[in-house]
């Protein structure tokens, strides 16, 4: 997608990694709750505005590793 | 101009040697067999802010609008590379999901925990996010063909981000 950028969050950071994203978050969150747990708004939150924030930079980023779980 | 895919012809061999030849002559899944796809060198792009972008949310979910839209065929061991358009103002009652590789305990609960429409239009609101793209890009993130991903999923997927004229993608796995 040349021109837009890009930027994801992964609870799969193994396989993830390996496919070299311009931007990504990776979390221990389990599959299935990607951005946070049901109804813990405040992670989810914190999850989205962390991946987000990454677009202020230039890719390619080294990806960030959250401490959400 | 960038491969999306280093080496696509090696993935392809090493696809069609392994893990689609074990599957066609058992009707089992060996994942030991699976070639990871993999890539050496990110993209790279420019920063954006994103108070003055439009975002547009692509999602693996498989979620999708029952009544209006087919549903994805979650059945299929070989995946579906096809994708769902829904507006993101849609209900989040209204969306269901297809996808039978992982557990849908936690999206039936709460279905922002991989579809965030509620909580990006709350950060439009407040002025931190442009726009949101009127379309939100589903697919069923079970594709274990990497080659059907690159000829059909990515197409699909960059035409309609063009076409809604997003600056920035957010991609929420499953």
């Amino acid at each position: 997608m040349q021109g837009v950028a890009s930027t994801l969050t992964s609870w799969n950071a193994g396989v993830t990694r390996l496919t070299a994203p311009p931007r990504a978050t990776f979390t221990r969150l389990p599959r299935g709750s990607t951005l946070g747990h049901p109804h813990d708004k405040a992670q989810q939150r914190r999850v989205l505005e962390q991946t987000l924030e990454l677009l202020k930079q230039e890719a390619p980023l080294e990806p960030v590793i959250l401490d959400e779980r | 101009m960038m491969e999306v895919l280093e080496d696509r012809e090696r993935w392809r061999e090493a696809f069609r040697r392994g893990w689609l030849a074990h599957f066609e002559a058992t009707g089992e899944f060996d994942w030991s067999l699976y070639k990871r796809p993999t890539n050496t060198q990110s993209p790279a792009g420019p920063a954006i802010d994103l108070a003055g972008a439009q975002l547009v949310l692509i999602s693996t979910a498989g979620g999708y609008l029952p009544g209006e839209q087919d549903r994805f065929d979650a059945a299929d061991p070989l995946g579906d590379y096809s994708i769902r358009r829904f507006p993101a103002s849609t209900g989040l009652d209204r969306i269901s999901f297809a996808h039978g590789h992982y557990d849908h305990s936690a999206v039936e609960l709460d279905a922002e925990v991989l579809l965030p429409l509620r909580l990006l239009e709350e950060m439009r609101q407040e002025g931190r996010i442009g726009r949101i793209s009127d379309s939100v890009i589903s697919l069923m993130g079970y594709q274990p063909d990497v080659i059907r991903v690159l000829d059909e999923a990515v197409p699909a997927v960059v035409s309609a981000v063009k076409e809604q004229r997003a600056d920035a993608a957010l991609l929420v796995p499953s």
